[in-house]
């Protein structure tokens, strides 16, 4: 494998001149419908279990649960949710420390509408950039990051901000960098306690840049931006999901590296953060195919009637997702790689199950 | 009393507290005042070029209107003002500034008038730093501030960018907490104190349900319009995690934990009221970082109405509310929303409970502000005596 000694990974990245990959553009999104929808969880099973397993008087409405895909809007969402999923949902923000128990039911809400916020309607984000050229700054961006130990809400802000100022602005090639550094830096006075100095992020890119033509950029992509700078990270639905799912730590690490991995994709860019999530838990519940207990089944089920994306849309960021994983190893923009390859995340970028993740989900389909 | 009350959170949250101390500095305050006069254009053929000339001060006679930079109604300025070619949102000469009301770290707030539709607005021009670039307190406050409409916090009409400055463009509030009290000294009267508790517990409960925490809660932030309308302002610090102080400091007359010269100081003040937390008291404090009880002097919780004298004077729900309010657990202390339907607010009229967000509670008919005891820019006036509290108290 390359580039996994620490002192390559701290070094600036290089030129940008020679970074401009050809064309990798893959598949138009409305090619959906080709893939056959498939089945997330055996629907009705379960709701015997969830009486079974929670003494929860009679809250659930057991046909409102059968329509887990069917939620088009907040108010229906609101309507349909049953008390059990809502308490389910309340427990694991506060848990989080997402929210206080008190606002903890609004507070969901409010990610799920503010998720929709910005989004990008189609994935061509820049005429005069290729989704590798993309893969390669951000791949940067989050060896940046990591760098200045920044939490990862700032990494997910930093990229969502890159493409909205890809498809607002005019970069050239050679800026590029410039803007992602941007980014990053607006991300982390918007989510850090602690600052980098301009100074500092200079020399970080060897003194390509100066500290004017910096500044200059920021105010720039601040503008373009319109000054919002709020974002609903995919990270926050991920962790809400696998704590209502009792997803084991494994999981959570194997579905987070996944998500992780979405950021490099630039067919991506579309989804909503709260199906990026949906679809990396799925994909890591899997590929890692751990036996279950009725127990587990059963949160699965409820934390799945949350899903707001069609299945087709679920399964083709999972087939998106497992093609990325694949080749992850081999690929330049390895990062994130390296970064779920240690000991404290359970080693699960290494897990031989992700070098067939795809065929696995041929073979459910 | 600010530094006070982010010590509380200092000690009660981990995460980004450490960080909290080192960045926080004070940015625009907008604090106003403007003793019921208002600024009213005396011709009102507004189409003559040079209208803002003729403007001058005489004492408001028309019914006002819910917004403070709207005080006369939209309808009738709408008249005065039609709209000029070339004149938009997002220019700087859209704005005329008139005169300078305060002066922060990072801004300076003017009042001003937009030439666009002649309501009053506050400028807060915010400085580039050379060094950093553009501020972070600016970038937080413009993000959030742009998704918040509430009766209850101030409006961000516009933002206004130049190569050299940044201008948030707000809409316009005469006073603020701090400069009430100063006006009205030796407390405020109790059911004008339950307004504006009422009213700042309906701003923190709509932000915090969108995870947004101002962290900075003090009466410079809590712009009080002459109808006494508060509007919680200044979101430049928001991310996580608050206590309000202020409904006590508020009856009082005189800030509960008096700002010491140093960080420690301050803690003191809190621990001699509230007892040096330990293990006992909160489960998992020791596990915090920078927990020190060693460097405080040692002290017992004490009753509250033994260090505030006015709450003895008080209707035991105040009590309620104020002890429910200031638990130094977090995890004991009542929320917002929860505050709201305590008993010590039954007492407003029950249609207040039921607003839509944008909606003042002084539509609500019987919400009024009643005439405070002193007021030192009227002095002369008339007092009952016998509401006045013992001067010893304080």
């Amino acid at each position: 494998e390359k580039c996994t000694s620490a002192d390559e990974r701290r070094a600036p990245l290089r030129t940008w001149a020679n970074a401009c990959g050809s064309i990798d553009r893959c598949q138009p999104v409305e090619e959906e419908s080709r893939t056959a929808p498939v089945k997330l969880e055996p629907e009705h099973r379960w709701v015997g279990l969830l009486f079974s397993s929670y003494a929860v008087e009679g809250c659930v409405e057991a046909p409102v649960l059968l329509y887990p895909h069917g939620l088009q809007g907040l108010h229906s969402l609101h309507a349909l949710v049953p008390s059990l999923l809502r308490l389910e949902v309340e427990t694991a923000l506060e848990k989080l420390g997402l929210s206080d128990r008190t606002y903890a039911w609004e507070v969901f809400l409010d990610m799920m509408k503010t998720q929709m916020r910005n989004s990008l309607p189609s994935a061509d984000l820049s005429r005069h950039f290729t989704d590798a050229t993309r893969a390669i700054l951000v791949d940067w961006i989050i060896r940046v990051h990591e760098l200045l130990q920044f939490q990862e809400e700032t990494l997910y802000l930093a990229v969502h901000l890159l493409n909205r100022s890809l498809r607002q602005l005019k970069v050239t090639t050679a800026n590029l960098q410039l803007l992602g550094i941007i980014c990053l830096f607006l991300a982390a006075k918007k989510e850090e306690s602690l600052l980098p100095d301009v100074a500092g992020l200079c020399s970080l890119m060897d003194h390509t840049y100066t500290k004017r033509q910096l500044l200059r950029m920021e105010r720039k992509v601040l503008c373009a931006l319109n000054f919002e700078v709020s974002h609903c990270p995919p990270l926050h639905f991920l962790l809400l999901f696998a704590s209502v799912a009792r997803c084991s730590a494994t999981v959570v690490w194997m579905a987070r590296y996944l998500l992780e991995l979405s950021l490099l994709e630039g067919q991506c860019v579309v989804f909503l953060p709260v199906q990026l999530a949906g679809a990396a838990l799925c994909l890591a519940r899997q590929v890692l195919q751990e036996c279950s207990t009725p127990e587990g089944e059963a949160a699965w089920c409820l934390a799945s009637s949350i899903h707001v994306g069609s299945e087709p849309t679920l399964l083709r960021i999972m087939h998106i997702l497992a093609g990325a994983a694949a080749k992850a190893s081999t690929q330049e923009t390895c990062a994130t790689f390296i970064k779920f390859s240690s000991a404290e995340t359970l080693q699960v970028s290494r897990h031989p199950g992700l070098i067939n993740a795809a065929g696995l989900l041929g073979a459910c389909s | 009393m600010g530094l006070c009350l982010l010590l509380l959170k200092h000690v009660s949250h981990e995460k980004e507290e450490e960080a909290g101390i080192e960045k926080r500095r004070h940015g625009g305050i907008i604090s106003l005042y403007e003793g019921g006069y208002l600024l009213v254009e005396s011709d009102p053929s507004g189409s003559q070029p040079h209208w803002f000339h003729t403007l001058q001060a005489r004492r408001l006679k028309v019914p006002r209107g819910r917004s403070n930079s709207d005080p006369l109604r939209a309808g009738t300025v709408q008249e005065l003002f039609t709209r000029k070619a070339g004149l938009e949102f997002g220019a700087a000469h859209s704005y005329l500034s008139l005169e300078k009301l305060g002066e922060g770290a990072f801004a300076s707030v003017y009042k001003g008038i937009s030439r666009i539709n002649g309501q009053l607005v506050a400028l807060k021009v915010i400085r580039m730093k050379t060094e950093e670039g553009i501020p972070f307190t600016a970038i937080r406050e413009a993000s959030l501030l742009k998704h918040l409409k509430h009766a209850n916090i101030v409006l961000l009409h516009d933002i206004i960018h130049t190569s050299e400055t940044l201008t948030f463009v707000f809409e316009y509030v005469q006073t603020d907490l701090a400069q009430y009290m100063t006006q009205h000294p030796g407390g405020l009267h109790s059911h004008n104190v339950r307004i504006f508790m009422f009213q700042l517990l309906r701003a923190l409960s709509y932000i915090h349900s969108r995870r947004i925490l101002h962290r900075d809660l003090k009466p410079h932030n809590l712009l009080i319009s002459y109808l006494g309308e508060l509007k919680l302002a200044d979101f430049g610090e928001a991310t996580k995690i608050e206590t309000s102080a202020a409904s006590r400091e508020m009856l009082q007359g005189s800030p509960a934990f008096p700002g010491g010269s140093d960080e420690l100081e301050q803690l003191q003040n809190i621990w001699t009221v509230f007892g040096v937390p330990s293990e006992s008291s909160w489960p998992g404090i020791s596990l915090l970082p920078n927990y020190r009880p060693e460097w405080f002097v040692h002290c017992k919780p004490k009753q509250f109405r033994n260090i505030w004298k006015r709450l003895d004077q008080l209707s035991n729900k105040t009590e309620d509310l104020v002890q429910k309010i200031l638990r130094l657990v977090p995890t004991e202390r009542i929320s917002a929303q929860e505050a709201l339907l305590h008993p010590y607010f039954s007492i407003l009229p029950a249609p207040i409970m039921h607003l839509r967000d944008t909606v003042s509670i002084f539509k609500v008919p019987g919400v009024s502000l009643e005439t405070e005891f002193r007021d030192i820019f009227n002095p002369g006036r008339k007092q009952k005596s016998s509401l006045l509290p013992a001067a010893s108290c304080w």
